[in-house]
C-alpha cells in the first residue's frame, strides 16, 4: 500500500506539472505602474492644482462622451521605446470601454524628453496619426521647450478633448467599432473548474456514504463557509479603473 | 488512506473535466490566429496605400533621389502584386516570400526617410509632416499586429502540441497543421524614426 501511495503521488506530481505547463510565460514588457487615477504623475511634473483640474476635466468628459483619457508621466523609459510603453499601459490598464476601445493616453517622459499620444482602436478615426502628431508638435512641444510642463500637458489634454469632440479637426470621421467578447463571468472562472467541482462534490459524497455507513447522517453536510461570491468587481478604491479597452498602436510620438 | 484516494480521484476528475472542456480550444485558437493574421495584412495594406502618396510628395522636392524613389516604387509594386494563397499560414516557402517582399518595402521606405533629411524645405511642409506621421503610425501598427499574430500562433501551436489539445488534435482535428511563426520583427528593427539627425547615410 505504501508503495502504491508512492507511485500515485508521483502521478499526482506529474499531473500538476502538466497542468501548470499550460501557463505561458509573459513577454518582456515595460513594468506598468498602478492606475491611481486619471492623472498618473509618476515623474512628478504636475502641481496639485493642475493635476486636480485635469482629473475633473477628464472625468466630466468621460461622463458626457464615454471616452476615457488618461495622462501618465514616467520618470524613466527604462530603455523601452515609448511606443512599447503606450501599448503596455493602454492594454494593461484597459483604458476605454470594452468593445468600444475608446481610450486615449497622453504619455510624457520628461527625463527622456519624449512624449506620445496613444490612441485606442475605436478612436483612431477621431484622432488620426496626423492629428496626434500636430497636437504634439504644435500644441504641446512649444510649452515643453520653454520648460512649462504643466502648461504643455494642459494644452495637450485640451487639444485631445477637442479632437474627440470634433472641434480640433472639422471633419468627424467614421468610428470603427470592434466586436465585443463573451460575458465576463465565464472568462474569469473557467468552465471546467465549476464542472469539476460539482462532479467532485457528488463523487465524494457518494463515496463517503459507501465507505462510512455509520456517519451517513453527516455525509450530506456541506461546509459552505469557505465560499465567497466571485463577483467581477474591479474597482480598486481609487474610484477610477479602465473599462477593458484595447489598443493597436495608433497615435504619434515626438521629442523635444 | 481514504483521503489519499479521494484526493487522487478528485484530481483525476479535474484533469478529465479540464480535458473535456478544452475540446473547442483548437478551433478557437485557430480563429484567433486567423483574425490576428487578417490584422497584419490590414496594416500592411494601409502602408501600401500610403506609399504612392508619399512618393508623389517627395518627388517634387527631392529631384535627385531617383534611385531611392524607384526602389520604393518597385518594392511597393512587388507587395501589391503578391498572390496570397490560403495556405500561406502553414506553408513556410510562401510565408518567407511574403516576409521578404514586405521587408524590402520596409527597408526601401526607411532609406527614403533618411534621404529626405537632406531636404529641410520638404520636411517643413504640412503635407509631408502628415505623411511622415502616418507612415510612423502605420509601422507601429504593423509591429503591434505582428506581435499579436506571433502570440496567437504561439498559443495555437502550443495547443496542438500539449495535453489535452494533443489528444483532440489526434482525434478530431487531424488536418490541422502548426502555423508558420514570423521571424524577428523586421518592422520593429529598422522602423523609420523621427531623429535621423545623428545617423549617417
Amino acid at each position: 500500500m505504501e508503495r502504491a501511495v508512492g507511485t500515485w503521488s508521483r502521478v499526482l506530481i506529474a499531473a500538476l506539472v502538466l497542468l501548470t505547463a499550460g501557463v505561458v510565460s509573459a513577454l518582456a514588457e515595460p513594468p506598468i505602474p498602478a492606475l491611481t487615477g486619471r492623472v498618473v504623475d509618476q515623474a512628478g511634473i504636475l502641481d496639485r492644482t493642475t493635476a486636480d483640474a485635469i482629473t475633473s476635466q477628464l472625468a466630466a468628459f468621460e461622463s458626457s462622451t464615454g471616452d476615457q483619457v488618461v495622462v501618465v508621466t514616467l520618470p524613466d523609459l527604462k530603455g523601452y521605446p515609448i511606443e512599447d510603453w503606450g501599448l503596455a499601459l493602454g492594454r494593461g490598464w484597459g483604458i476605454g470601454q470594452k468593445g468600444k476601445n475608446n481610450g486615449v493616453l497622453l504619455i510624457v517622459a520628461p527625463n527622456d524628453r519624449e512624449l506620445r499620444i496613444e490612441v485606442g482602436y475605436g478612436l483612431e478615426g477621431d484622432i488620426p496619426d496626423a492629428t496626434a502628431n500636430s497636437i504634439i508638435q504644435q500644441e504641446i512641444i512649444p510649452y515643453f521647450k520653454r520648460g512649462d510642463m504643466p502648461g504643455g500637458v494642459r494644452a495637450g489634454v485640451n487639444a485631445i478633448l477637442a479632437s474627440l469632440g470634433g472641434t480640433y479637426v472639422p471633419v468627424k470621421p467614421l468610428k470603427v467599432s470592434q466586436a465585443s467578447a463573451g460575458s465576463g463571468f465565464w472568462q474569469v472562472v473557467p468552465k471546467f473548474v465549476v464542472f469539476a467541482l460539482i462532479f467532485v462534490f457528488f463523487v465524494l459524497t457518494n463515496l463517503h456514504q459507501r465507505y462510512d455507513p455509520q456517519r451517513r447522517r453527516n455525509t450530506w453536510y456541506v461546509d459552505t463557509s469557505g465560499w465567497s461570491s466571485g463577483g467581477g468587481g474591479r474597482s480598486s478604491g481609487g474610484g477610477f479603473s479602465g473599462g477593458g479597452g484595447s489598443f493597436g498602436g495608433g497615435g504619434a510620438s515626438g521629442r523635444w | 488512506m481514504r483521503y489519499v484516494g479521494f484526493a487522487i480521484l478528485a484530481l483525476v476528475v479535474i484533469v478529465v473535466g479540464w480535458a473535456l472542456m478544452s475540446v473547442n480550444a483548437i478551433p478557437k485558437e485557430e480563429e484567433t490566429a486567423h483574425a490576428a493574421w487578417a490584422q497584419v495584412l490590414n496594416q500592411y495594406q494601409r502602408r501600401a496605400d500610403l506609399v504612392p502618396n508619399l512618393v508623389e510628395t517627395v518627388k517634387g522636392a527631392a529631384k535627385f533621389e531617383q534611385d531611392t524613389l524607384t526602389a520604393v516604387t518597385e518594392a511597393r509594386a512587388r507587395v501589391g502584386s503578391m498572390q496570397l494563397s490560403p495556405d500561406i499560414l502553414t506553408n513556410p516557402e510562401k510565408m518567407n516570400q511574403f516576409e521578404s517582399n514586405q521587408g524590402a518595402l520596409t527597408s526601401a521606405l526607411s532609406r527614403l526617410m533618411v534621404v529626405v533629411e537632406k531636404y529641410p524645405d520638404l520636411k517643413a511642409t504640412q503635407n509631408f509632416a502628415n505623411l511622415q506621421a502616418q507612415l510612423e503610425g502605420t509601422e507601429n501598427r504593423i509591429a503591434v499586429a505582428r506581435m499579436d499574430f506571433i502570440n496567437a500562433v504561439r498559443a495555437y501551436n502550443t495547443e496542438l502540441k500539449t495535453f489535452p489539445g494533443v489528444i483532440w488534435h489526434s482525434i478530431l482535428y487531424k488536418d490541422r497543421e502548426p502555423m508558420q511563426q514570423l521571424q524577428v520583427e523586421p518592422a520593429k528593427l529598422d522602423v523609420p524614426k523621427v531623429d535621423f539627425g545623428t545617423s549617417g547615410n
